[in-house]
């Protein structure tokens, strides 16, 4: 922030710099992707901007929070149960069930926030996973609504854009990206703005913190609400994607963890983080899927945690810090003018 | 009469860290509180910031009955303290933890960061802006954690043992800051170990002794006061 203002606005905005037409270029190339792709890398491609913008959302609270929900799969889930089942009762198009969700999602963490802050640490995650928990069971015992364990599918429509069906994935495809850049424009401001430095002070130290006037609960509060609301949108988004929600897939604790996981392989509170944590994860689920489901029972999964540790014994810290460098380099070697670092 | 505090107590378990504490704090001066160790200095300051609450007795702000608000409420208010184990925000800048001082007074991060790079200049930490707060020596973490408290532009500042360590050079650098920050119109309660420091810097001294207040007054008369020799300076304490 303070480097780019020392520079003056003429060397970093100039569009032959690599800094800024470089981004413009990638932008470009992703736009273009799903058109030259095949289907199966565009759901690879669909899967990570879904868990980049849970990742990201999860960052809030727990990256720049630093309080540790391992939990957020009640917020998915209510997404994605409250617009499933408005449109199966009452025609109502995901389109606007997604926002009831969300509402509903964040509601939820009204709750949660009145009751959960007064935990700390190992505390506030229990809680948490309790929530998203108790949400999974209830959904179990009230067949009569939703269907218990056997799930609720989304009715068939075609290719109905008003009621959020598409039988080509580009359109799912462009709604995650735009959506995404949507959440990582609003994590860039959340970031930059009092509340964001709040949130960063609060994981440091909350003592220390509440020492210069800053209301914690107030804040975690805040970042709950935007986490759980985008999350709760994202549950909407994966129903009408995928077509099938259960209790399991969308209340389940493996959600919640995985969700965590993108952003903290990625780097916690960081705006990238949670995209490369994703690009990972997800490309990492889905390739040792594709390599070896079907050879020996379960070696994919053997795999994937063997890369998953690895990765987080050689970048405690997550990846993100490592891809900066390499993207430093990478911009450095491309034509242009570029800012002079001191 | 900025800050009352009366009969204020406060039992852990069966010890009263603070028991009957009574004192007044007048707007503009400094007032140090001596007392030997565990006589309850740094309890009374968690229980007028609100870190913990007490017992029994009240603390007046301002014409407000302080007692019942949370840390962050009565330094909302204009009461801000320095921990006497510095803490500060480890993996984040210096100029950054200061901001997060000045974001009491404004929203806007840029003019946080201004007001944050005035208050480091005035401590003199300003060339270590962009250091983080860890890589800092035990010295520049006090002066840091001075910054962070200046930032919220407090009326009264409680300094806890800011001055423990010191090499005469800091010390005097330290003491002369203190005066400055007096100046610019704070009222400040510094508690100290140091004899030395506390007198040299308070317009009236407060002992503390076992939860108690021991003597009051001026610098010289409560020197002489044979009790307070007893109390502080103790038997080994006359020959130091």
């Amino acid at each position: 922030m303070a480097a780019a203002q020392n520079q003056g606005p003429g060397a970093v905005r100039g569009a032959g710099n690599p800094e800024v037409y470089f981004p413009f270029l990638a932008l470009l190339v992703i736009i273009a992707l799903p058109f030259f792709l095949p289907i199966f890398f565009v759901h690879i491609l669909i899967m990570i901007f879904l868990f980049a913008i849970v990742g990201s959302a999860w960052n809030f609270i727990g990256g720049y929070g630093g309080q540790l929900s391992l939990g957020q799969a009640a917020f998915f889930g209510i997404g994605a149960y409250a617009s499933t089942m408005l449109m199966r009762s009452y025609g109502l198009s995901p389109w606007i069930g997604m926002f009831v969700g969300a509402f509903l999602a964040l509601l939820m963490s009204l709750l949660l926030g009145a009751i959960c802050f007064r935990l700390r640490g190992p505390y506030f995650a229990i809680a948490t996973i309790g929530l998203a928990e108790v949400l999974r069971l209830l959904t179990l015992h009230f067949r009569g609504w939703t269907n218990g364990a056997m799930g609720l599918t989304i009715p068939f429509k075609g290719n109905a854009p008003l009621l959020f069906q598409f039988t080509s994935k580009i359109p799912y495809y462009f709604i995650a990206l735009g959506f995404l850049l949507l959440t990582l424009y609003a994590v860039r401001r959340v970031e930059n703005s009092r509340l964001g430095n709040y949130l960063l002070a609060i994981g440091q130290d909350q003592d220390a913190a509440e020492a210069l006037g800053i209301d914690s609960a107030k804040a975690k509060r805040q970042a709950l609400y935007l986490s759980s609301f985008i999350t709760g949108l994202a549950g909407t988004f994966y129903a009408q994607y995928v077509y099938f929600i259960a209790p399991e897939s969308v209340f389940g604790l493996d959600l919640s963890i995985q969700i965590a996981l993108v952003a903290i392989l990625g780097g916690v509170g960081t705006v990238w983080g949670p995209v490369v944590g994703a690009a990972i994860i997800e490309s990492l689920t889905q390739f040792t899927q594709y390599a070896f489901a079907g050879t020996i029972y379960g070696l994919e999964q053997i795999v994937y945690a063997t890369f998953l540790v690895v990765m987080i014994m050689v970048r405690p810290t997550g990846v993100i810090q490592w891809v900066q460098h390499v993207y430093a380099r990478w911009l450095a070697l491309l034509p242009g003018n570029h800012a002079s670092r001191s | 009469m900025l800050l009352e505090v009366k009969n204020l107590s406060k039992n852990f378990g069966g010890l009263k860290a603070v028991s009957g504490l009574t004192f007044n704090v007048e707007a503009g001066e400094i007032c140090g509180q001596i007392g030997p160790n565990g006589a309850g200095k740094t309890t009374a300051f968690n229980l007028i910031t609100g870190f913990y609450q007490p017992d029994e007795g009240e603390v007046w702000f301002k014409g407000e009955n302080l007692v019942g608000l949370k840390p962050f409420q009565t330094c909302q208010r204009g009461i801000c303290r320095t921990f006497q184990l510095a803490k500060p925000f480890r993996d984040l800048t210096v100029l950054r933890n200061v901001m997060m001082g000045a974001f009491l007074k404004t929203a806007s991060p840029r003019e946080a960061e201004e007001r944050a790079l005035n208050t480091l200049s005035f401590v003199k930490l300003l060339e270590k802006k962009d250091f983080l707060a860890r890589s800092l020596n035990t010295i520049d973490q006090r002066r840091l954690e001075l910054a962070r408290a200046l930032a919220t532009e407090p009326t009264l500042l409680l300094l806890d043992e800011m001055m423990a360590g010191l090499t005469p050079r800091e010390f005097d650098d330290a003491i002369g800051l203190i005066r400055q920050i007096r100046d610019r119109g704070v009222t400040i309660i510094v508690v100290e170990h140091v004899i030395k420091a506390i007198l040299a810097l308070s317009d009236r001294i407060l002992v503390i002794h076992q939860g108690t207040k021991l003597a009051e007054g001026k610098p010289r008369e409560v020197m002489k006061d044979l009790k307070v020799i007893e109390a502080y300076l103790g038997k080994g304490y006359k020959h130091a």
